[in-house]
């Protein structure tokens, strides 16, 4: 194959050297990307959890001014990572399609303030739970406090879209006559309650306590609780091993306290000892 | 079922923007091409800011913003309901757009046709309407058909103003059964509105091809 160079002469073979070399670019760049992700080794050697995570979720798991994320949940894997002498990887995933990360392997654990529920337990295996949690109902600060899921009639409830809180709300929506409005994210509830698009937002109570704490002025917890559902490491169903580990290292960091730290620093107080297991959740 | 009053969310966002922009796009068009200096900085600053800021933070600025905003500055809370948001963002982006497209169209309208109105005894507007406008047709109607198709796309941006349009539908239905399914079914709906408004301007662009 000749390439012609000659001025004025614009041959095909000039053409389809240039169309060659740029498709054999473009492969290696695929297969580049395509690397194969077993079971790989860290910078320290030791083996990667890779953790499916939600990083819009304050005080579990968040970006702070510097861009890093941080929150109970992120303390929570490090730790058990360090007794399992494993290395933490995070998967920053959205939400509505967390599961489906961890089905497709992107991720072997989600740490994600994830409720243990009936229906998840059918498709994926659970730690123990390491925090005590439930549907909350949170209002503005001005408006009367609510204490019944009966005073709900009438009002525009926010929740997070394929959450338990939207399953709930749902549920409890018919009964109680009230309208439920969907958002990707659980800060867009809150900016749609101070806007006045919803008047509640069923929510996580961690959740709850940590957006009262920053502006106590704004809103406020009521006392109606939806649901009891304590949060759990959640570990792909085949994955037996690795459940047992997670277990183990979660029974070691609370028995040495580490468990309790983390919960003090991040929420004030103790959640994670005498967790209420038994599961009142609506599906 | 549920796809079908998402694809019904999608449509009707678009087709309202898409008339609502018409109008108000030959309005700045105008404007911009107006003699009068007070219009032109009018349209211009009008245009640089819908088409200078991304859509997704118009739709956030009339749907959460807005009523926050009047509430400190103006006492009272102007709450817009979110799919009026999305009728009011989408309409009022689309139109700078437009605008923009009129202008370009109008504006390769060879001189001499004005001037020629003109020598004829025409007024500046008789010539506009009667002659140049008609003739520029021709010339908007691919870019229209562009800006129209562009639409029914980017009104996937609702879902973040929690509303259902098709594709966010779509997610759900994915994410609740993890059928991947599903967003084949989306794209073969968006994939025939397209391909209709691609046949309608095609035939449009021949009609008024005739005296090319």
């Amino acid at each position: 194959m000749r390439i012609s160079l000659r001025k004025g002469e614009f041959t095909m073979n000039k053409i389809k050297m240039t169309a060659l070399i740029l498709s054999l670019l473009l492969v290696m760049g695929v297969l580049a990307g395509c690397a194969d992700n077993g079971a790989e080794t860290g910078e320290s050697g030791k083996t990667i959890l890779k953790v499916g995570t939600d990083p819009t979720y304050p005080p579990f798991e968040y970006t702070n001014d510097a861009n890093e994320i941080i929150g109970f949940d992120i303390d929570l894997a490090n730790a058990l990572a360090e007794k399992m002498d494993m290395e933490v990887e995070l998967v920053p995933t959205s939400f509505d399609g967390i599961f489906t990360g961890m089905n497709a392997g992107s991720y072997d654990v989600i740490i994600a303030a994830i409720s243990m529920t009936p229906g998840r337990m059918e498709t994926m295996l659970f730690s123990k739970p390491y925090l005590s949690n439930g549907q909350v109902i949170l209002t503005r600060a001005d408006e009367e406090m609510i204490s019944t899921q009966e005073e709900l009639t009438g009002m525009n409830v926010g929740v997070q879209l394929g959450t338990t809180a939207d399953t709930a709300a749902e549920k409890y929506a018919d009964e109680y006559g009230f309208e439920v409005t969907k958002y990707d994210e659980i800060i867009q509830t809150f900016s749609a309650m101070k806007a006045g698009h919803v008047d509640a937002i069923a929510v996580d109570y961690a959740v709850a306590i940590e957006y009262v704490q920053r502006e106590p002025e704004s809103y406020q917890i009521s006392d109606v609780m939806l649901t009891n559902e304590p949060i759990a490491v959640a570990i792909k169903k085949e994955n037996t091993a690795l459940h047992e580990k997670i277990d183990a290292a979660l029974e070691e960091i609370r028995a040495d306290g580490t468990l309790k730290a983390i919960s003090e620093e991040w929420l004030g107080g103790d959640y994670t000892s005498d967790i209420d297991e038994e599961l009142n959740v609506v599906e | 079922m549920a796809i079908l009053e998402g694809t019904q969310r999608t449509l009707l966002i678009a087709g309202v923007a898409i008339i609502f922009g018409i109008i108000l796009g030959v309005l700045i068009a105008f404007f911009k091409i107006s003699r009068s200096r007070v219009l032109n900085a009018l349209a211009w600053f009008y245009v640089w800011v819908f088409r200078g800021t991304p859509m997704l933070m118009q739709l956030f600025v009339f749907y959460y913003a807005m009523p926050l905003f009047t509430a400190d500055v103006l006492g009272i809370t102007l709450r817009i309901p979110a799919l009026t948001a999305a009728f009011i963002a989408f309409s009022l982006n689309s139109a700078a757009y437009l605008s923009e497209i009129f202008r370009g169209a109008i504006q390769s309208i060879d001189k001499g046709q004005m001037e020629a109105a003109k020598a004829l005894g025409m007024s500046y507007y008789q010539a506009m309407f009667k002659i140049i406008i008609p003739q520029s047709y021709r010339r908007l109607i691919p870019p229209l058909g562009n800006e129209l198709i562009t639409l029914v796309k980017d009104t996937s941006l609702v879902a973040s103003i929690s509303l259902f349009d098709l594709l966010r539908t779509v997610q759900v239905m994915n994410n609740s059964s993890g059928e991947w399914v599903y967003f084949l079914y989306a794209g073969a709906i968006y994939l025939l509105f397209t391909s209709i408004i691609q046949l309608v301007f095609d035939r449009l662009e021949k009609k008024y091809s005739v005296y090319e």
